[in-house]
């Protein structure tokens, strides 16, 4: 058993003196002059591994709650679930990302962006993550997980950035799911 | 049977023959001197007559001799012979007259001789008278009538009857004492010469039986003297050991003395130790339930303190459940700002500005989700701390119970303690008791080995002295036994 944390009361009053200063410092910074320069990213834990989702090619995250079975020939296709008044497959990330059925776990869904949205489910999100552009490389050639084209770099940790796009095409266009996708 | 008789009685026997022997020569010795005595005293009786027969005759012839000395002097003192006659006849007849009173005869004759010499003595003193007065003519015609010559013998006659009569006595007295003298000396030659054989016969006899029964009580002694030697020695010897083992004992009797003694010291400090240590024992009894009350009062404490703490546990777990709402409006808050930034870029620069907002929105709910793990984490330590308080509580409620019952083990064991030191008090006391009574018992036993020493030493002189007894009595035996031998060799 770890020791408790000590969270003196000083400390939390020099928190929330930090935060209100954030809050009241987000009103008087001038908008747009960081927004080109970053990119917002999704972080997410698929099968336990790390990955980024762009905020741009998604359109809404919500919790999954009810996904209703659907027979598929494709494996990564686990049911359909009703989301904003609308059936949406859904369909398991880590599948599409080459991980085992046993391995997923549906808890979360991300929406693709696009007239016809679908839904990609996994176990965990994190956060989103505003990273600069210098700071996205592109995959090296010995990662063989489909879909990711970029890597996001968060500190020392190497987070690959799943391209929804070219996954939804893939599923769109019925490709093996598992095959290699370089689009490069 | 004579070979049964005893020394003494052999003794007394032979040494009673010869007494009896001896006392009939003595007897016979006796009655001859008695006989010779009285012949003795008899001729003397007759000499003494004779004697007197004789003085008689003289008294009146010197009283003729005087009445003639005055007739032819008319001197008086020629009379004086005749004045003495006259004196004298008297005693003499009267002597005679008494010495001869066992002779009737002799009686008659002394009466003749009397009056013969009263008549002779009247003759006499009628010529003295007639010479006094007339004259010596007148007297010499009365002597001339030789009337006083026929009375002289007459006179003379009967005297020389008397006289041979005892004369004759005599002699026979002589021949009987002679007799006897004879007769005393066979008997006493007869009685040495019985005497000497017979206690030469009974000494023969004796000597003989001495010998005998000597030699056989001499064999027993010198046999009965060896034992006795070897009894001696053994007895010396085992006189010895006895005082060396009799030292020993004495010895270890002293040190056991003294163990004793170290004993009964030590049993009093060990009562006197129970003693304090029942005092020890008897505060330690009030100190635990001093103790034991203090430990219920913890005990209520402790409860009173797991209530709290488990009344804390309940609300830390409201607080959460009040976290956990807290953490899912700011998920939700979250996902709500996620899905705003999200439509934010989909509405491109019309979305720009409200991006921001979503974005600050979102970044708010960051913050309050991770204050919300913040607090969530105090929560859960809390939490723990509760929980471990409150096992640890309980763990001190069941350590408190366990002391409290311990408390009470201890107490009964305090209890006994008390009770088991009053018995090691008494155990000690009857030990020290015991132990003195032990040690005088150990001192009298001392004593009386000290005086069995010293009747072994005295043993041991007397062994010794019998040993040289025996020795003597040994060499005494041998010397006799070589007596006895060179008698018998002789």
């Amino acid at each position: 058993m770890s020791g408790p944390r000590v969270t003196t009361p000083i400390a939390l009053e020099q928190q929330v003196i930090e935060l209100r200063r954030a809050f009241d410092r987000s009103f008087a910074v001038a908008s747009g002059n960081t927004v080109d320069a970053a990119e917002d990213m999704l972080a997410i834990r698929v099968a336990g591994d790390p990955y980024a989702l762009r905020l741009t090619e998604l359109s809404g995250l919500v919790a999954a709650r009810r996904i209703a079975a659907l027979p598929s020939r494709n494996a990564a296709v686990t049911g359909i679930a009703g989301i904003r008044g609308s059936l949406i497959p859904v369909c398991s990330l880590a599948v599409l990302l080459g991980y085992a059925r046993a391995d997923c776990a549906l808890s979360w869904l991300a929406l693709s962006a696009g007239a016809e949205s679908i839904a990609l489910g996994f176990e965990q999100w994190e956060g989103v993550l505003r990273i600069r552009r210098e700071d996205v490389h592109p995959v090296d050639s010995g990662e063989v997980r489909p879909h990711v084209q970029h890597v996001a770099r968060v500190g020392e940790l190497a987070r690959p950035v799943i391209h929804v796009h070219a996954a939804v095409m893939a599923l769109k266009f019925n490709a093996d799911p598992v095959g290699p996708t370089k689009e490069q | 049977m004579a070979d049964s008789w005893t020394f003494g009685r052999k003794i007394a026997l032979g040494f009673g023959l010869s007494v009896a022997i001896l006392l009939v020569v003595c007897v016979v010795s006796s009655h001859s001197t008695d006989q010779l005595i009285d012949n003795d005293r008899k001729v003397t009786h007759t000499h003494a007559i004779v004697e007197d027969l004789a003085r008689a005759l003289s008294i009146m012839k010197d009283a003729e001799t005087g009445q003639r000395g005055f007739l032819l002097t008319g001197d008086e003192s020629y009379l004086e012979p005749y004045q003495a006659a006259l004196a004298s006849y008297g005693p003499v007849l009267s002597n005679l007259r008494g010495l001869t009173g066992d002779n009737p005869r002799q009686q008659e004759r002394i009466e003749q001789a009397e009056s013969i010499i009263h008549a002779k003595l009247s003759e006499l003193k009628r010529t003295i008278d007639l010479r006094r007065g007339p004259g010596l003519d007148a007297a010499l015609k009365v002597v001339l009538t030789n009337e006083g010559k026929r009375s002289m013998d007459d006179l003379r006659a009967v005297l020389a009857t008397m006289d041979r009569e005892e004369r004759d006595r005599l002699r026979e007295r002589s021949e009987s004492a002679e007799a006897s003298a004879s007769a005393a000396k066979t008997t006493i030659w007869l009685g040495a010469l019985l005497g000497v054989a017979f206690v030469s016969l009974a000494g023969i006899a004796i000597a003989r039986s001495l010998h005998q029964q000597l030699g056989r009580a001499i064999a027993s002694m010198r046999s009965s003297s060896t034992e006795l030697q070897a009894a001696a020695t053994q007895q010396a010897s085992g006189s010895r050991e006895q005082s060396s083992a009799t030292s020993e004992v004495s010895t270890t009797i002293r040190e056991l003395l003294a163990t004793s003694k170290q004993i009964a010291e030590s049993a009093q400090r060990v009562a006197r130790i129970a003693e304090e240590t029942a005092g020890g024992a008897r505060a330690g009894s009030q100190a635990v339930q001093q103790a034991q009350e203090g430990i219920a009062t913890i005990k209520r404490q402790v409860d009173v303190i797991v209530g709290h703490m488990l009344e804390l546990g309940r609300k830390s777990q409201q607080a959460g459940g009040i976290l956990e709402i807290i953490n899912e409006l700011s998920e939700q808050t979250n996902i709500l700002s996620i899905n705003a930034t999200i439509e934010a870029a989909g509405a491109g620069e019309a979305g720009r500005r409200f991006a921001v907002v979503a974005d600050e929105i979102r970044k708010l709910a960051d913050r309050v989700a991770g204050s919300t793990k913040e607090i969530r984490g105090v929560i859960e330590d809390i939490r723990a701390a509760v929980n471990t308080t409150v096992m640890a509580t309980e763990s001190g409620t069941k350590a408190v119970d366990v002391g409290a019952r311990q408390f009470k083990d201890v107490t009964s064991a305090f209890q006994q303690i008390a009770g088991l030191v009053g018995t090691t008090s008494d155990a000690a006391r009857e030990i020290e008791l015991s132990t003195k009574q032990q040690t005088t018992a150990v001192e009298q036993v001392n004593v009386a080995i000290s005086n069995v020493a010293q009747a072994t030493k005295e043993t041991e002189a007397s062994s010794n002295q019998t040993l040289q007894t025996a020795t003597q009595l040994a060499r005494l035996s041998r010397e006799l036994s070589q007596i006895i031998q060179a008698r018998a060799d002789v």
